[in-house]
Protein backbone atom coordinates (compact mmCIF):
# COMPACT_ATOMS: atom_id res chain seq x y z
CA UNK A 1 0.00 0.00 0.00
CA UNK A 2 2.83 2.31 -0.88
CA UNK A 3 0.65 4.91 -2.55
CA UNK A 4 -1.74 5.36 0.37
CA UNK A 5 -2.73 8.98 0.81
CA UNK A 6 -1.86 10.45 4.19
CA UNK A 7 -4.70 11.93 6.16
CA UNK A 8 -2.36 14.32 7.96
CA UNK A 9 1.26 14.56 6.98
CA UNK A 10 4.22 15.62 9.05
CA UNK A 11 3.91 19.21 7.90
CA UNK A 12 0.39 19.41 9.33
CA UNK A 13 -1.28 19.37 5.91
CA UNK A 14 -4.21 17.19 4.94
CA UNK A 15 -4.71 15.32 1.68
CA UNK A 16 -6.28 18.33 -0.01
CA UNK A 17 -3.72 20.80 1.31
CA UNK A 18 -5.76 22.19 4.17
CA UNK A 19 -4.61 22.62 7.73
CA UNK A 20 -6.21 20.65 10.57
CA UNK A 21 -8.77 23.24 11.58
CA UNK A 22 -9.33 24.73 8.16
CA UNK A 23 -12.78 24.61 6.58
CA UNK A 24 -13.30 24.09 2.88
CA UNK A 25 -14.30 27.04 0.73
CA UNK A 26 -18.00 27.87 1.05
CA UNK A 27 -20.08 29.11 -1.86
CA UNK A 28 -23.71 30.10 -1.36
CA UNK A 29 -26.31 30.93 -3.98
CA UNK A 30 -29.82 31.94 -3.01
CA UNK A 31 -33.14 31.82 -4.88
CA UNK A 32 -31.88 29.56 -7.67
CA UNK A 33 -35.28 27.99 -8.35
CA UNK A 34 -37.78 30.60 -9.42
CA UNK A 35 -40.85 28.40 -8.99
CA UNK A 36 -40.18 27.62 -5.32
CA UNK A 37 -40.86 29.73 -2.26
CA UNK A 38 -37.23 29.50 -1.24
CA UNK A 39 -34.13 27.76 -2.52
CA UNK A 40 -30.42 27.73 -1.92
CA UNK A 41 -27.33 25.93 -3.12
CA UNK A 42 -24.37 25.53 -0.80
CA UNK A 43 -20.97 24.16 -1.70
CA UNK A 44 -18.45 23.04 0.88
CA UNK A 45 -15.46 22.39 -1.33
CA UNK A 46 -16.87 19.89 -3.83
CA UNK A 47 -19.91 18.78 -1.81
CA UNK A 48 -22.89 20.48 -3.42
CA UNK A 49 -26.42 20.43 -2.05
CA UNK A 50 -29.54 22.18 -3.35
CA UNK A 51 -32.45 22.74 -0.97
CA UNK A 52 -35.88 23.82 -2.18
CA UNK A 53 -38.69 24.93 0.13
CA UNK A 54 -42.37 25.04 -0.69
CA UNK A 55 -44.53 26.41 2.05
CA UNK A 56 -46.00 27.08 4.46
CA UNK A 57 -48.98 26.07 2.39
CA UNK A 58 -52.14 24.06 2.52
CA UNK A 59 -51.35 20.40 3.06
CA UNK A 60 -51.98 17.97 0.26
CA UNK A 61 -53.49 15.45 2.65
CA UNK A 62 -55.65 16.87 5.41
CA UNK A 63 -55.12 13.76 7.48
CA UNK A 64 -51.42 14.55 7.89
CA UNK A 65 -51.89 18.00 9.39
CA UNK A 66 -51.57 19.01 13.02
CA UNK A 67 -54.18 21.32 14.56
CA UNK A 68 -51.70 23.53 16.36
CA UNK A 69 -48.62 23.61 14.16
CA UNK A 70 -47.19 23.18 10.70
CA UNK A 71 -45.94 19.80 9.58
CA UNK A 72 -42.45 19.68 8.09
CA UNK A 73 -41.75 17.06 5.46
CA UNK A 74 -38.30 16.44 4.08
CA UNK A 75 -37.49 14.58 0.90
CA UNK A 76 -33.91 13.84 -0.06
CA UNK A 77 -32.96 13.04 -3.63
CA UNK A 78 -29.38 11.84 -4.09
CA UNK A 79 -28.49 12.36 -7.73
CA UNK A 80 -27.14 9.28 -9.52
CA UNK A 81 -24.21 11.35 -10.76
CA UNK A 82 -23.24 12.65 -7.33
CA UNK A 83 -20.58 10.01 -6.80
CA UNK A 84 -17.86 8.49 -8.92
CA UNK A 85 -19.80 5.28 -9.53
CA UNK A 86 -23.22 5.85 -10.91
CA UNK A 87 -25.71 4.52 -8.43
CA UNK A 88 -29.43 5.02 -8.56
CA UNK A 89 -30.72 5.37 -5.02
CA UNK A 90 -34.42 4.75 -4.66
CA UNK A 91 -36.57 6.65 -2.20
CA UNK A 92 -36.55 3.78 0.23
CA UNK A 93 -32.79 3.72 0.49
CA UNK A 94 -31.78 3.55 4.14
CA UNK A 95 -29.07 6.19 3.97
CA UNK A 96 -31.36 8.64 2.19
CA UNK A 97 -34.13 8.03 4.74
CA UNK A 98 -31.73 8.65 7.61
CA UNK A 99 -30.58 11.89 6.04
CA UNK A 100 -34.17 13.06 5.64
CA UNK A 101 -35.13 12.04 9.17
CA UNK A 102 -32.13 13.86 10.71
CA UNK A 103 -32.89 17.06 8.82
CA UNK A 104 -36.59 16.87 9.72
CA UNK A 105 -35.89 16.44 13.41
CA UNK A 106 -33.46 19.34 13.45
CA UNK A 107 -35.79 21.76 11.76
CA UNK A 108 -38.85 20.81 13.73
CA UNK A 109 -37.15 22.56 16.63
CA UNK A 110 -35.74 25.41 14.61
CA UNK A 111 -38.80 26.47 12.63
CA UNK A 112 -41.53 28.35 14.46
CA UNK A 113 -44.20 25.88 13.39
CA UNK A 114 -46.76 27.11 15.91
CA UNK A 115 -47.34 30.11 13.67
CA UNK A 116 -48.83 28.00 10.87
CA UNK A 117 -51.33 25.48 12.19
CA UNK A 118 -52.81 22.91 9.81
CA UNK A 119 -50.29 23.69 7.10
CA UNK A 120 -47.31 21.98 5.55
CA UNK A 121 -43.74 23.03 4.89
CA UNK A 122 -42.09 20.85 2.24
CA UNK A 123 -38.32 20.72 2.05
CA UNK A 124 -36.74 18.99 -0.94
CA UNK A 125 -33.04 18.35 -0.82
CA UNK A 126 -30.99 17.43 -3.88
CA UNK A 127 -27.51 16.10 -3.26
CA UNK A 128 -25.69 17.03 -6.45
CA UNK A 129 -22.14 16.10 -5.57
CA UNK A 130 -20.84 14.13 -2.60
CA UNK A 131 -17.42 14.73 -1.17
CA UNK A 132 -17.89 14.28 2.57
CA UNK A 133 -19.95 16.31 5.03
CA UNK A 134 -23.17 15.64 3.14
CA UNK A 135 -25.49 15.82 6.16
CA UNK A 136 -23.88 19.07 7.29
CA UNK A 137 -24.30 20.56 3.83
CA UNK A 138 -27.95 19.42 3.76
CA UNK A 139 -28.64 21.17 7.06
CA UNK A 140 -26.90 24.37 5.97
CA UNK A 141 -28.65 24.42 2.61
CA UNK A 142 -32.02 23.89 4.32
CA UNK A 143 -31.39 26.78 6.71
CA UNK A 144 -30.63 29.09 3.81
CA UNK A 145 -33.59 27.91 1.77
CA UNK A 146 -35.97 28.39 4.71
CA UNK A 147 -34.67 31.90 5.32
CA UNK A 148 -34.95 32.63 1.60
CA UNK A 149 -38.55 31.44 1.74
CA UNK A 150 -39.25 33.75 4.65
CA UNK A 151 -40.17 30.96 7.05
CA UNK A 152 -39.70 32.21 10.62
CA UNK A 153 -37.11 30.34 12.64
CA UNK A 154 -35.71 30.76 16.14
CA UNK A 155 -32.14 30.89 14.86
CA UNK A 156 -29.88 29.82 12.02
CA UNK A 157 -28.80 26.19 12.08
CA UNK A 158 -25.12 25.85 11.23
CA UNK A 159 -23.65 22.42 10.73
CA UNK A 160 -20.22 20.93 10.17
CA UNK A 161 -18.53 17.55 10.30
CA UNK A 162 -15.48 16.92 12.47
CA UNK A 163 -13.27 13.98 13.20
CA UNK A 164 -10.05 12.99 14.85
CA UNK A 165 -6.97 11.39 13.32
CA UNK A 166 -5.41 9.54 16.28
CA UNK A 167 -5.10 12.57 18.55
CA UNK A 168 -5.40 15.41 16.03
CA UNK A 169 -8.87 16.83 15.52
CA UNK A 170 -9.89 17.60 11.92
CA UNK A 171 -12.69 19.84 10.68
CA UNK A 172 -14.93 19.57 7.60
CA UNK A 173 -14.01 16.16 6.30
CA UNK A 174 -13.83 14.99 2.72
CA UNK A 175 -14.95 11.53 1.57
CA UNK A 176 -11.45 10.19 1.93
CA UNK A 177 -11.18 11.38 5.51
CA UNK A 178 -14.73 10.36 6.47
CA UNK A 179 -14.09 6.77 5.51
CA UNK A 180 -10.85 6.66 7.44
CA UNK A 181 -11.30 8.53 10.72
CA UNK A 182 -14.01 8.50 13.43
CA UNK A 183 -16.23 11.50 12.87
CA UNK A 184 -19.29 13.38 14.08
CA UNK A 185 -21.75 15.75 12.45
CA UNK A 186 -22.87 18.62 14.63
CA UNK A 187 -25.53 21.28 14.06
CA UNK A 188 -25.75 24.25 16.42
CA UNK A 189 -27.95 27.25 16.93
CA UNK A 190 -25.18 29.86 16.85
CA UNK A 191 -26.71 32.60 18.99
CA UNK A 192 -27.48 30.43 21.97
CA UNK A 193 -24.83 27.81 21.34
CA UNK A 194 -27.45 25.08 21.74
CA UNK A 195 -27.09 21.84 19.84
CA UNK A 196 -29.71 20.93 17.25
CA UNK A 197 -28.22 17.74 15.88
CA UNK A 198 -25.37 15.46 16.88
CA UNK A 199 -24.71 12.34 14.88
CA UNK A 200 -21.96 9.78 15.06
CA UNK A 201 -21.81 6.51 13.16
CA UNK A 202 -18.28 5.49 14.01
CA UNK A 203 -16.47 4.53 17.18
CA UNK A 204 -14.72 7.34 18.96
CA UNK A 205 -12.69 7.28 22.16
CA UNK A 206 -14.57 9.17 24.85
CA UNK A 207 -11.53 11.32 25.69
CA UNK A 208 -11.36 12.61 22.12
CA UNK A 209 -15.02 13.54 22.01
CA UNK A 210 -15.04 16.78 24.01
CA UNK A 211 -12.24 18.28 21.95
CA UNK A 212 -13.81 17.71 18.56
CA UNK A 213 -17.25 18.64 19.90
CA UNK A 214 -16.03 22.07 21.03
CA UNK A 215 -14.13 22.57 17.81
CA UNK A 216 -17.18 21.73 15.73
CA UNK A 217 -19.28 24.17 17.76
CA UNK A 218 -16.74 26.93 17.04
CA UNK A 219 -16.73 26.02 13.36
CA UNK A 220 -20.52 26.22 13.40
CA UNK A 221 -20.24 29.86 14.43
CA UNK A 222 -17.89 30.57 11.52
CA UNK A 223 -20.26 28.94 9.07
CA UNK A 224 -23.12 30.93 10.59
CA UNK A 225 -21.21 34.11 9.82
CA UNK A 226 -20.76 33.06 6.18
CA UNK A 227 -24.46 32.31 5.84
CA UNK A 228 -25.40 35.61 7.44
CA UNK A 229 -23.21 37.56 5.03
CA UNK A 230 -24.76 35.78 2.06
CA UNK A 231 -28.30 36.43 3.28
CA UNK A 232 -27.62 40.09 4.02
CA UNK A 233 -26.01 40.64 0.62
CA UNK A 234 -28.94 39.11 -1.20
CA UNK A 235 -31.50 40.95 0.94
CA UNK A 236 -29.64 44.22 0.40
CA UNK A 237 -29.91 43.62 -3.32
CA UNK A 238 -33.64 43.06 -3.04
CA UNK A 239 -34.13 46.12 -0.86
CA UNK A 240 -32.18 48.23 -3.32
CA UNK A 241 -34.36 47.00 -6.14
CA UNK A 242 -37.51 47.67 -4.14
CA UNK A 243 -36.27 50.93 -2.67
CA UNK A 244 -35.86 52.37 -6.14
CA UNK A 245 -39.50 51.60 -6.90
CA UNK A 246 -41.09 52.63 -3.61
CA UNK A 247 -39.59 56.06 -3.14
CA UNK A 248 -40.03 58.63 -5.90
CA UNK A 249 -39.03 61.54 -3.67
CA UNK A 250 -35.81 62.54 -1.91
CA UNK A 251 -32.99 60.01 -1.95
CA UNK A 252 -32.37 60.17 1.83
CA UNK A 253 -35.75 58.53 2.45
CA UNK A 254 -34.89 55.41 0.46
CA UNK A 255 -31.56 54.74 2.15
CA UNK A 256 -33.21 55.15 5.55
CA UNK A 257 -35.88 52.71 4.51
CA UNK A 258 -33.17 50.35 3.30
CA UNK A 259 -31.29 50.35 6.59
CA UNK A 260 -34.55 49.94 8.50
CA UNK A 261 -35.39 46.91 6.41
CA UNK A 262 -32.04 45.30 7.21
CA UNK A 263 -32.56 45.96 10.91
CA UNK A 264 -35.99 44.38 10.80
CA UNK A 265 -34.46 41.30 9.16
CA UNK A 266 -32.13 40.96 12.14
CA UNK A 267 -34.96 41.35 14.63
CA UNK A 268 -36.99 38.66 12.86
CA UNK A 269 -34.61 36.08 14.30
CA UNK A 270 -36.18 36.38 17.73
CA UNK A 271 -35.86 33.71 20.36
CA UNK A 272 -39.03 31.68 20.58
CA UNK B 1 -58.10 24.73 -14.25
CA UNK B 2 -61.63 25.95 -14.72
CA UNK B 3 -63.63 25.63 -17.92
CA UNK B 4 -63.77 29.40 -18.20
CA UNK B 5 -59.96 29.63 -18.12
CA UNK B 6 -59.58 26.86 -20.68
CA UNK B 7 -62.03 28.39 -23.09
CA UNK B 8 -60.42 31.80 -22.59
CA UNK B 9 -57.03 30.44 -23.60
CA UNK B 10 -58.40 28.41 -26.52
CA UNK B 11 -60.36 31.32 -27.91
CA UNK B 12 -57.31 33.55 -27.78
CA UNK B 13 -55.28 30.92 -29.65
CA UNK B 14 -57.82 30.29 -32.37
CA UNK B 15 -58.69 33.97 -32.91
CA UNK B 16 -57.88 35.58 -36.25
CA UNK B 17 -54.94 37.39 -34.68
CA UNK B 18 -53.84 34.91 -32.03
CA UNK B 19 -52.80 36.14 -28.59
CA UNK B 20 -50.83 34.28 -25.96
CA UNK B 21 -50.53 35.27 -22.31
CA UNK B 22 -46.89 36.29 -22.56
CA UNK B 23 -47.24 38.04 -25.90
CA UNK B 24 -45.47 35.38 -27.98
CA UNK B 25 -46.62 34.37 -31.43
CA UNK B 26 -47.88 30.83 -31.97
CA UNK B 27 -44.50 29.59 -33.12
CA UNK B 28 -42.21 31.44 -30.68
CA UNK B 29 -40.10 29.58 -28.19
CA UNK B 30 -39.27 31.07 -24.81
CA UNK B 31 -35.65 31.80 -23.97
CA UNK B 32 -33.48 28.73 -24.46
CA UNK B 33 -30.43 28.51 -22.23
CA UNK B 34 -27.91 25.75 -22.26
CA UNK B 35 -24.82 24.78 -20.31
CA UNK B 36 -22.63 21.77 -20.97
CA UNK B 37 -19.93 19.92 -19.10
CA UNK B 38 -21.22 21.02 -15.73
CA UNK B 39 -20.87 17.76 -13.82
CA UNK B 40 -17.18 16.93 -13.51
CA UNK B 41 -17.73 13.30 -12.47
CA UNK B 42 -19.93 12.45 -15.45
CA UNK B 43 -18.65 11.57 -18.91
CA UNK B 44 -21.03 14.11 -20.38
CA UNK B 45 -23.54 16.51 -18.90
CA UNK B 46 -25.82 19.36 -19.81
CA UNK B 47 -28.42 21.63 -18.33
CA UNK B 48 -31.07 23.02 -20.63
CA UNK B 49 -33.82 25.46 -19.75
CA UNK B 50 -36.61 26.66 -22.03
CA UNK B 51 -38.51 29.38 -20.20
CA UNK B 52 -39.04 28.06 -16.69
CA UNK B 53 -38.64 24.39 -17.56
CA UNK B 54 -35.22 23.14 -16.53
CA UNK B 55 -33.67 19.70 -16.92
CA UNK B 56 -30.22 18.47 -15.92
CA UNK B 57 -28.83 15.51 -17.86
CA UNK B 58 -25.76 13.44 -17.08
CA UNK B 59 -24.25 10.67 -19.17
CA UNK B 60 -22.17 7.98 -17.47
CA UNK B 61 -20.33 5.17 -19.16
CA UNK B 62 -20.16 1.74 -17.56
CA UNK B 63 -18.40 -1.34 -18.86
CA UNK B 64 -20.64 -4.29 -19.71
CA UNK B 65 -19.88 -7.79 -20.86
CA UNK B 66 -22.83 -7.80 -23.20
CA UNK B 67 -22.07 -8.30 -26.90
CA UNK B 68 -23.39 -4.88 -27.85
CA UNK B 69 -23.13 -1.34 -26.57
CA UNK B 70 -26.32 0.25 -25.30
CA UNK B 71 -27.85 3.57 -24.38
CA UNK B 72 -30.51 3.77 -21.69
CA UNK B 73 -32.32 6.74 -20.21
CA UNK B 74 -33.69 7.34 -16.77
CA UNK B 75 -35.82 10.36 -15.84
CA UNK B 76 -36.22 11.51 -12.25
CA UNK B 77 -39.17 13.74 -11.34
CA UNK B 78 -38.49 15.05 -7.85
CA UNK B 79 -41.17 16.51 -5.61
CA UNK B 80 -39.54 19.95 -5.85
CA UNK B 81 -40.45 20.21 -9.53
CA UNK B 82 -44.00 18.99 -9.03
CA UNK B 83 -44.96 20.18 -5.56
CA UNK B 84 -48.64 19.34 -6.00
CA UNK B 85 -48.30 15.73 -7.02
CA UNK B 86 -48.43 12.66 -4.81
CA UNK B 87 -45.32 10.42 -4.82
CA UNK B 88 -47.08 7.71 -6.81
CA UNK B 89 -48.09 10.24 -9.43
CA UNK B 90 -44.47 11.38 -9.60
CA UNK B 91 -43.31 7.84 -10.24
CA UNK B 92 -45.89 7.43 -12.99
CA UNK B 93 -44.81 10.65 -14.63
CA UNK B 94 -41.13 9.71 -14.44
CA UNK B 95 -41.99 6.33 -15.90
CA UNK B 96 -43.82 7.93 -18.83
CA UNK B 97 -40.96 10.28 -19.66
CA UNK B 98 -38.41 7.47 -19.29
CA UNK B 99 -40.39 5.30 -21.64
CA UNK B 100 -40.64 7.97 -24.34
CA UNK B 101 -36.93 8.77 -24.15
CA UNK B 102 -35.88 5.14 -24.17
CA UNK B 103 -38.10 4.38 -27.14
CA UNK B 104 -36.09 6.90 -29.16
CA UNK B 105 -32.56 6.74 -27.76
CA UNK B 106 -32.21 3.05 -27.07
CA UNK B 107 -32.63 2.23 -30.74
CA UNK B 108 -29.76 0.24 -32.19
CA UNK B 109 -29.33 2.50 -35.20
CA UNK B 110 -28.33 5.41 -32.97
CA UNK B 111 -25.54 3.67 -31.12
CA UNK B 112 -22.24 5.25 -32.11
CA UNK B 113 -19.19 3.22 -33.20
CA UNK B 114 -16.79 4.23 -30.49
CA UNK B 115 -18.92 2.73 -27.73
CA UNK B 116 -17.39 -0.68 -28.26
CA UNK B 117 -14.22 -1.62 -26.40
CA UNK B 118 -13.58 -5.18 -27.54
CA UNK B 119 -16.12 -6.02 -30.24
CA UNK B 120 -18.45 -8.73 -29.07
CA UNK B 121 -16.92 -9.01 -25.61
CA UNK B 122 -16.79 -5.71 -23.79
CA UNK B 123 -18.72 -2.59 -24.53
CA UNK B 124 -19.67 0.68 -22.97
CA UNK B 125 -23.20 1.03 -21.70
CA UNK B 126 -24.20 4.67 -21.65
CA UNK B 127 -26.68 5.61 -18.95
CA UNK B 128 -28.42 8.96 -19.25
CA UNK B 129 -29.86 10.34 -16.02
CA UNK B 130 -32.20 13.28 -16.40
CA UNK B 131 -33.40 15.28 -13.41
CA UNK B 132 -36.33 17.65 -13.90
CA UNK B 133 -35.64 20.71 -11.78
CA UNK B 134 -38.75 22.61 -12.73
CA UNK B 135 -41.59 22.14 -15.19
CA UNK B 136 -43.26 25.20 -16.71
CA UNK B 137 -44.60 23.41 -19.74
CA UNK B 138 -43.10 21.78 -22.86
CA UNK B 139 -41.19 19.22 -20.84
CA UNK B 140 -40.60 16.79 -23.73
CA UNK B 141 -38.72 19.31 -25.84
CA UNK B 142 -36.49 20.16 -22.90
CA UNK B 143 -35.89 16.51 -21.96
CA UNK B 144 -34.79 15.66 -25.48
CA UNK B 145 -32.68 18.81 -25.78
CA UNK B 146 -30.93 18.02 -22.49
CA UNK B 147 -30.35 14.39 -23.48
CA UNK B 148 -29.03 15.42 -26.87
CA UNK B 149 -26.68 18.03 -25.43
CA UNK B 150 -25.35 15.65 -22.79
CA UNK B 151 -24.67 13.07 -25.50
CA UNK B 152 -22.84 15.60 -27.65
CA UNK B 153 -20.82 16.58 -24.58
CA UNK B 154 -19.90 12.97 -23.75
CA UNK B 155 -16.31 11.90 -24.03
CA UNK B 156 -15.43 8.20 -24.23
CA UNK B 157 -12.17 7.15 -22.53
CA UNK B 158 -9.65 5.77 -25.01
CA UNK B 159 -9.00 2.08 -24.50
CA UNK B 160 -6.64 -0.44 -26.02
CA UNK B 161 -7.26 -4.19 -25.92
CA UNK B 162 -4.86 -6.51 -24.12
CA UNK B 163 -4.35 -10.10 -25.11
CA UNK B 164 -2.97 -12.79 -22.83
CA UNK B 165 -0.97 -15.50 -24.60
CA UNK B 166 0.11 -18.80 -23.06
CA UNK B 167 3.92 -19.24 -23.21
CA UNK B 168 5.24 -21.32 -26.19
CA UNK B 169 5.65 -25.09 -25.67
CA UNK B 170 2.77 -25.48 -23.32
CA UNK B 171 0.20 -25.69 -26.09
CA UNK B 172 -0.47 -29.43 -26.29
CA UNK B 173 -0.18 -30.33 -22.62
CA UNK B 174 -2.33 -27.40 -21.58
CA UNK B 175 -5.23 -28.88 -23.45
CA UNK B 176 -5.42 -31.81 -21.09
CA UNK B 177 -4.68 -35.52 -21.40
CA UNK B 178 -6.10 -37.43 -24.33
CA UNK B 179 -6.62 -34.39 -26.41
CA UNK B 180 -3.18 -34.58 -27.96
CA UNK B 181 -4.21 -37.73 -29.82
CA UNK B 182 -5.07 -36.20 -33.10
CA UNK B 183 -8.46 -34.71 -32.34
CA UNK B 184 -9.05 -31.31 -33.85
CA UNK B 185 -10.18 -29.10 -31.08
CA UNK B 186 -11.45 -25.60 -31.73
CA UNK B 187 -8.93 -23.19 -30.30
CA UNK B 188 -10.44 -20.85 -27.79
CA UNK B 189 -9.68 -17.20 -28.35
CA UNK B 190 -7.05 -15.84 -25.98
CA UNK B 191 -8.41 -14.13 -22.86
CA UNK B 192 -9.20 -10.52 -23.60
CA UNK B 193 -9.13 -7.47 -21.46
CA UNK B 194 -8.58 -3.82 -22.04
CA UNK B 195 -6.81 -0.95 -20.44
CA UNK B 196 -7.58 2.71 -20.34
CA UNK B 197 -4.74 4.43 -22.08
CA UNK B 198 -4.60 7.53 -19.94
CA UNK B 199 -6.69 8.02 -16.83
CA UNK B 200 -6.28 11.79 -16.99
CA UNK B 201 -7.39 12.07 -20.59
CA UNK B 202 -11.12 12.63 -20.86
CA UNK B 203 -11.23 10.73 -24.11
CA UNK B 204 -12.59 11.10 -27.58
CA UNK B 205 -15.89 12.76 -28.33
CA UNK B 206 -18.77 10.35 -28.70
CA UNK B 207 -19.28 9.65 -32.39
CA UNK B 208 -22.44 10.53 -34.27
CA UNK B 209 -22.95 13.91 -32.64
CA UNK B 210 -25.07 15.11 -35.53
CA UNK B 211 -27.35 12.09 -35.46
CA UNK B 212 -29.05 12.72 -32.12
CA UNK B 213 -32.75 13.54 -32.45
CA UNK B 214 -34.43 16.69 -31.28
CA UNK B 215 -38.06 16.70 -30.19
CA UNK B 216 -40.63 19.30 -31.10
CA UNK B 217 -44.10 19.35 -29.56
CA UNK B 218 -46.94 20.71 -31.64
CA UNK B 219 -49.89 21.57 -29.42
CA UNK B 220 -53.16 21.17 -31.27
CA UNK B 221 -56.30 23.24 -31.07
CA UNK B 222 -59.06 22.85 -33.67
CA UNK B 223 -57.75 25.24 -36.31
CA UNK B 224 -54.10 25.90 -35.48
CA UNK B 225 -51.10 24.42 -33.75
CA UNK B 226 -48.64 26.23 -31.50
CA UNK B 227 -45.24 25.56 -29.97
CA UNK B 228 -43.69 25.75 -26.53
CA UNK B 229 -46.81 25.75 -24.42
CA UNK B 230 -46.84 27.00 -20.83
CA UNK B 231 -48.56 24.90 -18.16
CA UNK B 232 -51.80 26.83 -18.56
CA UNK B 233 -51.78 26.41 -22.32
CA UNK B 234 -51.03 22.69 -21.98
CA UNK B 235 -53.98 22.25 -19.64
CA UNK B 236 -56.24 24.14 -22.03
CA UNK B 237 -54.98 22.26 -25.09
CA UNK B 238 -54.01 18.74 -24.01
CA UNK B 239 -54.02 17.32 -27.54
CA UNK B 240 -50.49 17.35 -28.93
CA UNK B 241 -48.14 15.68 -31.37
CA UNK B 242 -44.48 14.97 -30.66
CA UNK B 243 -42.02 14.62 -33.51
CA UNK B 244 -38.43 13.45 -33.06
CA UNK B 245 -36.26 14.49 -35.99
CA UNK B 246 -32.56 14.31 -36.54
CA UNK B 247 -30.56 16.18 -39.17
CA UNK B 248 -27.36 14.27 -39.90
CA UNK B 249 -24.85 16.22 -41.97
CA UNK B 250 -24.26 13.69 -44.70
CA UNK B 251 -27.83 12.55 -45.34
CA UNK B 252 -31.39 13.78 -45.34
CA UNK B 253 -33.46 14.41 -42.24
CA UNK B 254 -34.59 11.36 -40.31
CA UNK B 255 -37.77 10.83 -38.32
CA UNK B 256 -37.09 8.86 -35.15
CA UNK B 257 -40.48 8.87 -33.58
CA UNK B 258 -43.93 10.30 -33.58
CA UNK B 259 -46.34 10.36 -30.68
CA UNK B 260 -49.89 11.63 -30.44
CA UNK B 261 -50.87 12.48 -26.88
CA UNK B 262 -54.10 13.59 -25.33
CA UNK B 263 -57.73 13.36 -26.31
CA UNK B 264 -58.53 14.07 -29.93
CA UNK B 265 -58.15 12.68 -33.41
CA UNK B 266 -56.45 13.71 -36.61
CA UNK B 267 -57.08 12.94 -40.25
CA UNK B 268 -54.27 11.60 -42.41
CA UNK B 269 -53.98 14.84 -44.38
CA UNK B 270 -53.64 16.78 -41.14
CA UNK B 271 -50.85 14.50 -40.05
CA UNK B 272 -49.06 15.09 -43.34
CA UNK B 273 -49.17 18.86 -42.86
CA UNK B 274 -48.09 18.59 -39.25
CA UNK B 275 -45.21 16.35 -40.27
CA UNK B 276 -43.74 18.81 -42.73
CA UNK B 277 -44.31 21.75 -40.37
CA UNK B 278 -42.79 19.75 -37.53
CA UNK B 279 -39.68 19.10 -39.58
CA UNK B 280 -39.18 22.82 -40.16
CA UNK B 281 -39.61 23.66 -36.50
CA UNK B 282 -37.31 20.83 -35.45
CA UNK B 283 -34.64 22.03 -37.84
CA UNK B 284 -34.80 25.54 -36.41
CA UNK B 285 -34.66 24.22 -32.85
CA UNK B 286 -31.72 21.97 -33.68
CA UNK B 287 -29.87 24.88 -35.26
CA UNK B 288 -30.51 27.07 -32.22
CA UNK B 289 -29.27 24.37 -29.86
CA UNK B 290 -26.19 23.72 -31.99
CA UNK B 291 -25.37 27.41 -32.09
CA UNK B 292 -25.53 27.61 -28.30
CA UNK B 293 -23.39 24.47 -28.04
CA UNK B 294 -20.70 26.04 -30.19
CA UNK B 295 -20.67 29.11 -27.97
CA UNK B 296 -20.34 26.94 -24.87
CA UNK B 297 -17.45 25.06 -26.37
CA UNK B 298 -15.48 28.22 -26.86
CA UNK B 299 -16.03 29.64 -23.41
CA UNK B 300 -14.53 27.21 -20.95
CA UNK B 301 -14.72 29.76 -18.20
CA UNK B 302 -17.06 28.02 -15.80
CA UNK B 303 -16.34 28.63 -12.15
CA UNK B 304 -17.60 25.91 -9.80
CA UNK B 305 -20.35 28.09 -8.37
CA UNK B 306 -21.54 29.24 -11.77
CA UNK B 307 -22.21 25.82 -13.13
CA UNK B 308 -25.26 24.94 -11.10
CA UNK B 309 -27.34 27.95 -12.02
CA UNK B 310 -28.26 29.22 -15.43
CA UNK B 311 -28.47 32.99 -15.24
Amino acid sequence: MGSRIEILNDGGLRSDGRRQHELRSITIQLATQGNADGSAIIQHGLTTVLAVVHGPREARLRSLTQHDRAVISVEVQVAPFSQGDRRRRGKGDRRTQELAASVKETFETAVQTHLYPRSEINIYIHVLHQDGGVLAACVNATTLALINAGVPMIDYVASVSAGTFSTSPLLDLTTLEESDVPNITLAVFPRTGKVGLLLMDTRLHVERFEEIFRLAAEAGKVIHEEMRVAIRTSTAGLVKAMGGAIVAGPGAGSSERATKALEIEDEEMVDA
Amino acid sequence: MSKAECSYVRQALTASSPVRADGRTLLDYRTVSLARGIIPLANGSARVAIGGTEVLASAKLEVTDSPRASISCNVICPGSAYPNLAPSALDDLAGDYTHVLNATFADASLIPDNLSIIPGKKNWALVLDLVVFSDAGNIYDVLFAAARTALVDTRVPRTSPIEYRAPKGASASSMGPGLGMGFTVKREAPAVDFEIKDTWDEGAQLAGADAWPVCVTLNLVPTVHFLDATLLEEAAAPHRMLFMFSFPKKSEAKLHGMRLLGPGELSMSQIHTLLSDGQNYAQKLAQALDAQLKLQDLSLDTTPSAVYTLR
